[in-house]
């Protein structure tokens, strides 16, 4: 079977993924690099080694909080909207629904809609409401942005799946919520994975929304595009933007590092 | 996944779920451990005005005797974009002083959102330029509507490097000239770029053309436009880009000359014989405001107003300040920077020589006129 | 309730209710669904609301002349601005959304069928580079593509130019490209799903048979995979068609799309009214293709099976 083949081994494929991930690598390491250059301005020549825009970087509160309020409102979209995809995944690939269609294409306009119109209506909406602005407002336009994300990449997940498995486990005396638990979950999994990936991606780096519905407490988009008025900001932002990127990177290398020195549990599903 | 493969693992094996439920375990930890709680709930104290201004205009610095009394800044919410803070604020955001520059605040006025301020509760009042208080639009009768505050330039931005033969001839035409094609930007804005193409055609009150004088603008932006790399909406883009020798020459601020001069670069920022543009920005109190925080607002003003603030705004953004102490105070720190960064040491001669930006007549009809010399129709 | 019984496996009380769940599959599914539904509809009513009814009225100075009318629907059929940066925003995304699946598949496939272990670290790896912030990403393309960039430079040094080439940057392309890495991920993780779904032992069962490799990726992996690659063209196609910021920022005056001047009709151009008659006609444009798109996969579909 040709999925034995060990990941190592050079084949086509490898080599394409070589080169795709160095697509999407090669410009974000240009980052790094630069955010030790003395200049202020991300352009060639480079001129010489400097550490000045870290210090920077950790002597700008501001940023810092800008930064700390995107990742909970990333965290927190991200698990919202996973949620309420899967709700809305698994009822309409689980059931015969009158009305389909109308139910994902509604389920999508926020995808449509432009950003700044739904921006401007939930602040009039929420101001009517006389609820205040914060960071909750931003984290609920967020999800309502995120949820046909979430939607999208689990129904493809789920679509076909075996509705068998689960009345076996219902058969076997599972009730509804164990037998979710038990055999949708798992099956599920690289979806919601997927789908927690992405939707976190998207709030983290949201501005339209961000701008319009925050009030006193920017998120890191807000703090950023902001600071295009006075560029003299931006190295500092570079060298967040390199630490956020090396910091990922080597957290995830580590763990797989772990994982393979460790004791090799045997394997599931690879996720 | 197999299907056999579930029901055996359903059967016997708990390992993945086991795997699960450690990481559904450790999310939950960490969710808990970052709570979105207190700053949450009510954004930033209570007791301080919250003032909905420019990023870096809310920096410490330019606000010191605030600080001083108080102990703590008020609460600033930030604006990249005057448009998009006023849509926001049309839409229901609510703040107690917002910072707009001078051309913006009739329509702001006429949107009912801004409320006349008493400037006599402000000690610096008295050192603000003289010329500065009564620009048309700011003012209705003896009614302040805005305290001024920050001022600068809009004028060509050029490496006299790569452009050594306007050195001395300096003029908006550069923006026109066919040897730099592809090496040109200017703003993409009405005010600080459909006002260069009035003010370079000769138009006789740029904010208020006439239909002939309109047409010839779109002329001259027409011509312009296979000149343009690009059309820039911050000084981000021309910085870098000028920096690089992308560009030659741009529509710019003084900050951005400062900027530039800074990193050593032969820049210069020309007085254009037909006249440099001149900005102001300042402080509306919103009709919205708590009465409550009404001392602390003059306050916080009256800080930025300060002659302190003054020079920390000249000598690190290069902007000009409202307060003309600051200007002295400038002088007589670092003689020459003021000079350096395109001011007269005499600051109404500066004034004198530019054209003030008021509000422009017909504004929808300019953007849709923009709008289609950009898409080249 | 006992639980003696065994057929029924739900342990609520309320028979009658509980036989209608049973028997209802509509109830059930909009059971499930009414969590996601009714959020929605709490946000997505009054926008939805605002935008038809704004798209009716006319800007006048700062307020709305509320009477029906169609002047801005007719305005944007009269003016060729629109439709015709319309209509280039449809293509670019188009083109961006073909570029980004086609490059996307193979990279799913590598993640779905050739990693055996922790398949979570490489899902990871390829979202890394998107938590930077956007902007940086795009300043980091100014650099590849710009005036003094890596290209142009490399190709000088080569000896290929003398004067670094201008057309890199500030078009249409430009644009196509940042846009493309920008929804790398967007593509290969539905894609991905959907692949790492497909049983094993149909593939070894077509091979079997004596199907070649790609005889069975074509009967066999790309059906199974289709609803990962119809959810990642949708989720690519549908926000370029909007987006406004890059084009903005390495787009330059030939590079606007759509979204941009729906962007500044509620900003600097200050009419709100055409700025949401504006949205609605590329909203429904947008519904159009989409169709046109579900369509052609369906039979396509149907085709193979």
């Amino acid at each position: 079977m040709n999925d034995q083949r060990p990941w190592w081994r050079p084949d086509g494929f490898l080599l394409y993924a070589i080169i795709y991930l160095t697509f999407i690598y090669l410009p974000v390491l240009f980052l790094p690099l630069f955010s030790f250059n003395s200049s202020k301005y991300i352009a060639f020549p480079l001129k010489s080694f400097t550490l000045k825009w870290y210090h920077q970087m950790v002597n700008s509160p501001s940023m810092l909080e800008a930064l700390l309020n995107s990742v909970k409102v990333g965290l927190i979209v991200a698990i919202v909207s996973t949620i309420l995809g899967l709700l809305a995944a698994k009822a309409l690939t689980r059931y015969r629904l009158p009305g389909r269609g109308s139910v994902i294409s509604f389920i999508m306009i926020p995808l449509v809609i432009p950003e700044i119109i739904l921006a401007i209506s939930l602040l009039i909406l929420i101001s009517q409401l006389d609820i205040p602005l914060s960071l909750w407002t931003v984290g609920f336009s967020h999800s309502l942005l995120c949820t046909p994300f979430a939607m999208l990449v689990l129904i493809s997940r789920m679509e076909g799946f075996d509705n068998s498995l689960e009345e076996a486990a219902l058969d076997l005396g599972e009730n509804g919520w164990m037998t979710f638990w038990r055999v949708t979950f798992p099956i599920v999994l690289p979806g919601i994975v997927a789908s927690l990936l992405l939707t976190f991606t998207i709030s983290f780096d949201e501005f339209v929304l961000a701008f319009f519905l925050s009030s006193t407490d920017a998120t890191l988009p807000i703090y950023i595009w902001s600071s295009l008025r006075f560029p003299t900001k931006i190295p500092a932002v570079l060298a967040l933007g390199s630490s956020i990127f090396v910091i990922s990177f080597f957290v995830v290398s580590f763990a797989e590092w772990l994982r393979r020195r460790g004791i090799k549990l045997e394997s599931t599903s690879g996720i | 996944m197999q299907k056999d493969q579930i029901i055996e693992e359903l059967a016997t094996g708990r390992m993945s779920r086991r795997q699960f439920n450690q990481k559904l375990i450790a999310l939950g930890a960490t969710m808990v451990t970052i709570p979105l709680g207190s700053k949450m709930a009510n954004a930033g104290s209570d007791d301080h005005p919250t003032v909905f201004t420019w990023e870096g205009w809310e920096v410490p610095e330019l606000h010191q005797p605030y600080i001083g009394k108080h102990g703590q800044s008020p609460n600033f919410a930030i604006f990249g974009d005057e448009e998009e803070a006023f849509a926001k604020m049309r839409a229901g955001f609510k703040v107690d002083l917002t910072q707009p520059c001078s051309y913006k605040v009739p329509i702001w006025k006429d949107a009912g959102i801004l409320q006349p301020m008493d400037p006599s509760r402000l000690s610096n009042w008295s050192d603000i330029i003289p010329a500065l208080k009564t620009i048309p639009g700011t003012f209705d009768g003896d009614k302040q509507y805005f305290i001024p505050t920050d001022w600068g330039l809009t004028s060509v931005l050029y490496r006299a490097d790569l452009a050594p033969e306007y050195v001395g001839n300096e003029t908006w035409g550069m923006l026109w000239d066919p040897k730099y094609k592809g090496r040109l930007s200017m703003s993409d804005s009405l005010i600080d770029g459909v006002m260069v193409a009035a003010i370079y055609i000769g138009a006789k009150d740029p904010f208020n053309m006439t239909d002939a004088e309109m047409e010839k603008t779109r002329a001259s932006l027409k011509e312009q436009l296979p000149l343009m790399r690009y059309y820039w909406t911050s000084p981000a883009d021309i910085e870098q880009a000028l920096a690089s020798g992308e560009l030659v020459a741009a529509s710019a601020w003084n900050s951005s000359y400062a900027a530039l001069k800074k990193e050593g670069l032969d820049v210069r920022y020309t007085s254009p014989k037909e006249g440099a543009m001149t900005w102001v920005c300042g402080f509306c109190l919103m009709t919205d405001h708590d009465p409550a925080k009404l001392d602390k607002i003059y306050e916080y003003v009256d800080a930025y107003a300060s002659v302190e603030s003054g020079v920390f705004a000249l000598t690190e953004y290069g902007y000009g300040h409202g307060n003309m102490k600051a200007f002295a105070q400038v002088e007589k720190d670092q003689p020459g920077l003021l000079k350096e960064l395109g001011y007269s040491t005499n600051v109404n001669e500066t004034l004198d020589a530019g054209i003030f930006q008021a509000p422009m007549g017909n504004e929808p009809a300019l953007q849709a006129m923009f709008e289609e010399v950009k898409a080249g129709l | 309730m006992k639980t003696s019984s065994t057929t029924a496996p739900h342990h609520n009380s309320g028979i009658s209710l509980a036989r209608l769940f049973q028997t209802s599959e509509a109830v059930r599914g909009y059971t499930l669904l009414s969590p996601t539904l009714l959020a929605l509809l709490l946000g997505l009513a009054m926008p939805l609301a605002v935008l038809f009814t704004l798209s009716f009225w006319i800007q006048d100075y700062l307020d709305f002349i509320r009477t029906f009318s169609l002047k801005n629907y007719i305005d944007f059929f009269q003016k060729p601005i629109y439709g015709k940066i319309l209509i280039k925003s449809i293509r670019m995304s188009g083109l961006v959304t073909l570029a980004t699946v086609l490059l996307a598949y193979p990279m799913a496939y590598f993640i779905a069928f050739r990693i055996q272990h922790n398949k979570l670290i490489w899902l990871i790896l390829i979202t890394v580079p998107f938590w930077t912030s956007y902007l940086l990403r795009v300043f980091a393309w100014k650099l590849m593509l710009g005036y003094n960039g890596v290209i142009n430079s490399g190709l000088k040094t080569l000896g290929f130019i003398s004067e670094p080439l201008e057309f890199l940057l500030y078009n249409p392309a430009a644009v196509m490209i940042t846009l493309a890495h920008a929804w790398a991920a967007f593509a290969i993780l539905p894609i991905y799903v959907s692949l790492e779904k497909i049983d094993r032992s149909l593939l070894e069962a077509a091979r079997d048979l004596g199907e070649n490799a790609f005889i069975t990726f074509v009967r066999v992996t790309l059906p199974l995979s289709l609803p990962g690659v119809i959810a990642a063209s949708l989720l690519v196609f549908i926000p370029t068609v909007g987006d406004y910021v890059t084009p903005s920022l390495v787009g330059g005056p030939s590079g606007i799309m759509i979204g941009n001047i729906i962007q500044s009709m509620f900003g600097k151009a200050l009419n709100w009214p055409l700025g949401a008659a504006i949205s609605v006609i590329s909203m429904l444009t947008v519904a159009l293709m989409i169709s046109l798109f579900l369509w052609g996969t369906q039979s396509f579909r149907r085709k193979v099976a």
